[in-house]
């Protein structure tokens, strides 16, 4: 795949989408395509990874991994998310371990070649970088209503008109 | 009422809202663990024939000894020869109804409140999204639309769940699929062997595609947070707070807005409620204490 047809698609995805022109053929220019079939494990916790990718199609699944109870699915990702901000952000190794649930098309984008044009370039840096924190941002919220187990509350006074369980 | 509150459509209360009909448990359909679907028969013919509902409204279930609770409706609106409540076992009152067996009875006052806007939503897209046992009260509105199907534009449904085992309806979803229902659900927490979304609801409406916010009106059944998160989400996606509806809940007693238990700032949530457009209920939801 050319990078016209990778800035093709990166200009279709949410991740990417709304990137000027120039910006799109920069970030295709360090990017390639990469496919994970169902089960492929795309990377693992611990890991020193050097992509990150953003899904063109299919859906994988972050796992985190606790003693005797095996690896178990936090969140799935799906067409437009990004995947492996770790690398991104230099924060050494990977957090999670993240599989391949249906078979899964992506762009892979070199993370250090990322990090030098956002160096060399503070305005795709912005970009990227505000994309990385909303994308991140949606994530805490959704950890944060998670851990407080919504759906297992009861409500006391019996009422069942829409939400309690 | 408040008279500037937006809130969902109004239809008439039984003659007599304080008097209880005597309704019978034709038949009980096991949901999930602890939830199940009783589907209650009039007694009284007359009564029964009078009897009818909109998506969205409750009644007041009574078991002498027990005590009153407000359920919503979860069945069709145009079968109101049965009258479905899936009911979750979460007190005294529905602890009763889990004992009770076919052929049993209880009291019945309703249906209260207001209901779901239909009216506004035809020849626009439609999205419903549900949380837990949310889904219950939006599935008169699901048979209701789908019965309707040409008059409206794409209809998603956005459900999430506690996890796998605890989703609602499994059986029935094809049906409403196959009708033109767009159906995409999560759960909070996996199971093994679980291969659908991980994640919360809202996330759902986030990854949404085909998506045109201002030809959209949204309405959402959860618990309080998920549905001011989901709202949120929205909103960031380019729709306005009023073109979303939330069903609201209280602590309900006399469901005719005179005792003042479910008041919700100026609103009364079992009479003016408990369908309310987002915008004007929303900023109570932020008070805490209320």
């Amino acid at each position: 795949m050319d990078v016209q047809q990778i800035q093709q698609i990166l200009m279709k995805l949410r991740f990417t989408s709304g990137l000027s022109d120039e910006d799109q053929r920069n970030l295709a220019r360090i990017s390639h395509a990469q496919n994970f079939p169902k089960g492929a494990t795309v990377f693992t916790v611990g890991s020193d990874h050097k992509d990150i990718y953003v899904i063109r199609s299919g859906r994988v699944e972050i796992c985190m991994s606790i003693p005797a109870r095996g690896c178990l699915p936090v969140l799935t990702l799906e067409a437009g998310d990004l995947v492996g901000w770790s690398s991104i952000l230099k924060q050494g190794e990977m957090t999670a371990t993240v599989i391949a649930v249906e078979d899964t098309q992506t762009i892979a984008i070199d993370a250090a070649n990322l990090s030098e044009l956002c160096e060399q370039d503070h305005d795709i840096g912005y970009q990227i970088m505000r994309r990385v924190a909303t994308a991140l941002s949606q994530r805490l919220v959704a950890s944060r209503l998670q851990v407080l187990d919504m759906f297992g509350d009861v409500n006391s006074n019996n009422s069942q008109i829409g939400a309690s369980e | 009422m408040n008279s500037s509150c937006a809130t969902g459509e109004t239809s008439n209360a039984q003659p007599n809202p304080w008097v209880p009909q005597t309704a019978r448990i034709r038949e009980i359909t096991p949901e999930v663990d602890n939830v199940a679907t009783y589907h209650l028969t009039l007694v009284d013919p007359a009564a029964a024939n009078a009897y009818h509902f909109q998506p969205g409204q409750f009644n007041m279930l009574y078991v002498p000894g027990a005590g009153e609770s407000a359920i919503s409706m979860s069945g069709d609106p145009d079968s109101p020869e049965t009258l479905a409540h899936t009911i979750r076992l979460a007190g005294n009152v529905t602890k009763s109804i889990s004992e009770m067996k076919v052929g049993d009875t209880l009291g019945l006052r309703g249906p209260f409140g207001t209901s779901w806007p239909l009216e506004a939503c035809k020849g626009r897209d439609v999205i419903l999204v549900a949380g837990g046992i949310g889904l219950p009260p939006l599935r008169p509105l699901i048979y209701r639309l789908l019965a309707e199907r040409q008059q409206y534009g794409r209809l998603h449904l956005l459900y999430g769940a506690r996890s796998p085992d605890m989703r609602l309806y499994t059986a029935e979803r094809s049906l409403w699929s196959e009708r033109g229902l767009e159906l995409k659900e999560t759960v909070d927490r996996s199971n093994p062997g679980w291969l659908g979304n991980v994640g919360v609801v809202p996330l759902l409406l986030e990854r949404l595609e085909s998506f045109e916010p201002k030809q959209t009106t949204m309405m959402i059944c959860g618990p309080e947070l998920m549905m001011r998160f989901t709202a949120r989400t929205a909103m960031q996606r380019g729709m306005t707070a009023e073109q979303i509806w939330v069903s609201t809940e209280r602590n309900m007693q006399c469901a005719v807005g005179l005792c003042g238990h479910c008041q919700l700032g100026p609103e009364f949530i079992c009479k003016d409620g408990p369908i309310f457009r987002y915008d004007q209920i929303s900023p109570y939801f932020k008070v805490e204490g209320l």
